[in-house]
């Protein structure tokens, strides 16, 4: 991304940076904007708004307003000049003020100007996030921005997102059109990925930045190696594939012999290859980008055949990609659960499903002529009961593992299955947890109307289940009948904007706090406009995570629509 | 109006000249004349601040002063129509007065007012007749100002709250009456107008506020009168293009989906969101506005088909992003994710479950579902 985002106080007329009173320029326009010393006040200091004025006629008279951003409270002020050009207030809490000034007396029109001055409590650096824009025309950009903490608002004054380039490319084999995935990503902007499709005739559209792009291409054809392409799109419409190298390699089941049936994956260089199934005798091969030098960066994924109760592994090393690949598992000892009873209290538990989940250190091992690596393994295997509740084969290391019991839509529960000696004869999917905690504000006050997710975490997210959703009542309560055994993380949010976002994180059901309480808010406003097009009307703005990593990275804090003058207004923001 | 008399002083100057051998005469104080002048010739209503000015003549060019009389009267042209005492009055050349309600026994409408002017120069000599001025007074009509909610748009079977802010400058503005009538666009057309939903008072004004629900689009026009106790009337009329609601439409989301079958699958190597980032919609768009407190939210309806099946099955999520975790499944599975929204007034969607998207409106750039076909790795 170029020097896309400006930071501009919102101004009328071309900006003239001269203060006070212009020369008597009649056919100029007049122009007006406002200046703030100290330019960055903090709470305890006088603030001096200017206005500066060029191309007047005349001696205006000035009309200035100061008011709060958060509550729109006037603020009184004194006169900072001897013709009221400029004007002094006090802010008496530290946040954002709306200043703006009308020229009224001059004999040519004098633009309304307003601006935004931020009173921070110190100078305390503030808390990063991400701001990241969604408008129609542009593709999605982000900046990072610090928010001050303590304040009650605050302005963040304008972004200017590049406008785009719209292309259209081709995915190509030779002469032949491949259809594939595609995804482009800015050099400077790894979270801003555009992804596409080409067709059956290889062609895709995508609207990118003028930055250099990594085209990552993921040809549909089994056959055909994905690569990656470094461009900026000025000349390089067609992206052709190939089949790359072929990298072989065998896997070992405990014990040695070939393992059937497994998938294989090796990601080269952040390249990933074919996916390829062992034949009988454990061996594969994938097609990948053919890597310079041949020792390059490579990680290997294995994903065994469900019923053969081995963990998945990974591995990651070094690795000559020219030598065949020998990935063999360690001398695990399985149990087979089959034949074990599902119950919840003395009853059966029909149709249930049962996932498995947990990890194994030192579960493979690889090596590539002679360079070795040691391989993680994840327990990921799924059996359904009968109608007696009696589990079918259900393999896994001989290890500690959690049984994550799927009683039915929306029952969970989550048991822990000792399987180091014997599998067990029962397992029990503990009834739910009736958790009904209270929401509170700030002044912890029950706080009706608010949205509550509980986001599963660890086992249970391992297992695929889905967020439970509930909206506190007026007494501020919610009810969830959440997994025994089960982790969640609460996000609480207020679609009625008087707290901020929260959450709270990796709570246990039996553990749930009687109150969930939210912070107070602060408000964030900006304006977005497209280069060259003007406001950015109904573009999505999301504040981000900056630290964030995984899938969190991507969950916005909040997320607003600008108005029809691109003005954006998170009216709640957390502020650690 | 110019009245002379003789003063018998002036005959007998004459006669004593002559006697006395001397012949004086001391010149005739000549008696002013007035006129009373309405700076208006508006109709005058009850509550109206009136101004009138005195135009007087003095022959010898004599200060002159002024006595008025304002009466109030139910018939101005004779006294005994008129209260006993002035209500107003002054000695000034101009004078301004409030038409009272009514008259002094607070009673009785004031209908007209009896203005009374008197003038005497500085010797005394007062101008006969008095000037008198009836001015006719009328019931004003009560003020009314209507209007209705600002929206984008004004959706059938949806409220809109009507506003009609009124005041009487002559009349307690409690006992004004209020009615409302709506004409409908076509004659089997429904309606619900509720109660008064606001009444917000202030000195001078009353403000009320229905929440008018129309249940068939086209024109309405809801009339609005108000009604003093005399019967003066005033109308407003509040005119509302009510039309059908449209469906929501899926405006921004993320990844972008492969709809095109001969395209590949979306890789899915780590977790992974899915989310809509925005609804359009007349009634429930998302992101909502909270402080519109006429607008809703979107609902989203995700549903998922796991690898190996053939059909969707809820996944109880309402919000509106769902993450995946490829964990949960085994590399090479191919899923589809799908989502379909709807606005308070769902539309069941007939299409196909083969089909990625899906819109109430056939051929419509406007869906209702989205479907991500997924592949594991």
């Amino acid at each position: 991304m170029r020097a896309l985002w400006i930071v501009v106080l919102i101004a009328a007329g071309c900006g003239a940076s001269d203060a006070g009173i212009g020369p008597n320029d009649a056919g100029n326009n007049c122009t007006v904007f406002i200046s703030f010393d100290p330019p960055a006040p903090t709470l305890g200091m006088s603030v001096r708004a200017i206005a500066n004025v060029a191309n007047v006629n005349g001696l205006p008279a000035f009309e200035w307003t100061v008011k709060r951003h958060d509550t729109n409270a006037d603020v009184s002020f004194t006169p900072g000049a001897a013709n009221d050009s400029a004007v002094i207030f006090d802010p008496p809490v530290a946040g954002a003020y709306d200043v703006a000034v009308n020229l009224t007396m001059s004999s040519n029109a004098c633009p309304f100007a307003q601006a935004q001055v931020n009173v921070l409590n110190d100078n305390t650096p503030g808390t990063k996030y991400r701001l990241r824009v969604l408008a129609s025309g542009a593709p999605p950009q982000e900046k990072t921005i610090q928010i001050p903490k303590g304040l009650t608002s605050y302005a963040f004054g304008g972004d200017a997102l590049a406008a785009g380039t719209p292309i259209t490319a081709m995915v190509t084999h030779g002469a032949a059109r491949m259809p594939a995935y595609v995804r482009i990503t800015p050099m400077p902007a790894p979270d801003e990925s555009i992804e596409a499709y080409s067709d059956g005739m290889g062609v895709f559209h995508a609207t990118v930045t003028s930055d250099l792009q990594t085209v990552l291409v993921i040809p549909a054809s089994t056959t055909l190696a994905p690569r990656t392409f470094t461009t900026d799109f000025s000349t390089s419409q067609a992206f052709d594939v190939d089949a790359g190298a072929a990298i072989s390699g065998i896997v070992k089941a405990p014990g040695g012999t070939g393992l059937a049936g497994a998938h294989v994956q090796l990601t080269v260089g952040g390249v990933p290859s074919t996916l390829a199934q062992t034949a009988a005798d454990g061996t594969f091969t994938v097609q990948a980008v053919t890597p310079t030098p041949s020792a390059s960066d490579i990680a290997i994924d294995v994903t065994p055949p469900s019923a053969s109760g081995l963990p998945r592994l990974s591995a990651s090393g070094t690795f000559d990609a020219t030598k065949s690949f020998s990935i063999a598992y360690a001398s695990l000892t399985l149990r087979d659960l089959a034949g074990a009873q599902v119950m919840r209290g003395a009853a059966a538990v029909p149709n249930a499903t049962v996932t498995l989940v947990g990890t194994v250190s030192g579960a493979g091992q690889i090596n590539v002529n002679g360079t070795m690596a040691s391989a993680t393994g994840a327990i990921h295997v799924t059996a359904m009961t009968n109608a007696s509740g009696i589990l079918p084969s259900l393999k896994a290391p001989a290890l500690g593992v959690s049984a994550v019991i799927q009683v039915a839509a929306g029952d969970l529960a989550v048991a822990s299955v000792d399987l180091s000696t014997a599998p067990p004869a029962t397992i029990q999917a503990l009834a739910n947890v009736m958790a009904r905690p209270e929401v509170d504000d700030f002044n912890n006050q029950p706080l009706a109307g608010v949205t509550v997710d509980a986001v599963p975490v660890g086992d249970l997210a391992l297992a695929g289940a889905q967020p439970i959703r509930a909206t506190s009542d007026v007494n501020g309560a919610v009810a969830f009948a959440l997994a025994a055994g089960g982790k969640y993380d609460f996000r609480l949010h207020d679609p009625q904007t008087r707290v901020a976002p929260s959450v709270v994180a990796n709570v246990a059901s039996a553990s749930v706090p009687a109150s969930l309480a939210m912070l107070a808010a602060t408000i964030v406003s900006g304006d977005v406009e497209i280069n060259g097009s003007g406001p950015a009307a109904n573009a999505v703005v999301q504040l981000l995570c900056f630290s964030c990593g995984g899938v969190e990275r991507t969950r916005p804090i909040v997320e607003v629509t600008t108005d029809a003058s691109g003005h954006y207004h998170y009216p709640a923001v957390k502020l650690p | 109006m110019v009245a002379t008399r003789v003063n018998p002083v002036s005959r007998l100057l004459p006669v004593l000249a002559l006697s006395t051998g001397c012949f004086y005469v001391d010149p005739i104080n000549q008696r002013p004349s007035i006129e009373i002048t309405a700076r208006t010739s508006d109709a005058v209503f009850r509550g109206d601040s009136v101004t009138l000015d005195a135009n007087a003549n003095d022959p010898e060019g004599q200060q002159i002063k002024f006595t008025w009389r304002v009466y109030a009267c139910t018939d101005a042209t004779t006294p005994a129509g008129c209260d006993v005492m002035p209500f107003g009055g002054g000695p000034n050349a101009t004078l301004t007065f409030t038409v009272p309600v009514a008259r002094e026994d607070q009673a009785i409408d004031v209908t007209a007012i009896r203005v009374v002017l008197e003038a005497e120069d500085d010797h005394g000599a007062t101008a006969k007749p008095e000037s008198v001025l009836v001015i006719p007074i009328g019931d004003a009509p009560p003020a009314l100002t209507v209007g209705k909610a600002t929206r984008s748009s004004y959706v059938v079977n949806t409220p809109v709250t009507l506003f009609a802010k009124y005041s009487d400058a002559d009349d307690d503005v409690n006992l004004v009456a209020i009615d409302w009538h709506v004409f409908t666009p076509v004659q089997s057309a429904t309606f619900t107008l509720d109660d008064t939903i606001a009444d917000p008072i202030d000195a001078t004004h009353l403000q009320r506020a229905k929440k008018f629900v129309p249940m068939a689009t086209g024109s309405w026009d809801v009339l609005v009168t108000v009604t003093d106790p005399l019967g003066a009337a005033t109308e407003g009329h509040i005119n509302i293009d009510v039309a059908a609601d449209l469906p929501p439409c899926i405006a921004t989301y993320e990844p972008t989906a492969p709809l095109d079958l001969a395209s590949p699958p979306l890789p899915m190597s780590t977790p992974k969101r899915f989310s809509i980032s925005k609804v359009t919609d007349d009634l429930d768009p998302y992101p909502s506005d909270p402080t519109d407190a006429f607008l809703g939210t979107a609902t989203f309806a995700w549903s998922v088909m796991e690898p190996g099946a053939s059909t969707f099955a809820p996944l109880g999520v309402t919000s509106n992003s769902v993450e995946l975790d490829p964990a949960a499944y085994t590399v090479g599975d191919q899923l589809e994710l799908r989502v379909d929204i709807a606005d308070r007034n769902p539309v069941t969607l007939t299409c196909p479950d083969s089909d990625l998207t899906c819109s109430v409106v056939a051929g419509s750039m406007c869906i209702q579902r989205l479907t991500w076909r997924v592949e594991v790795r």
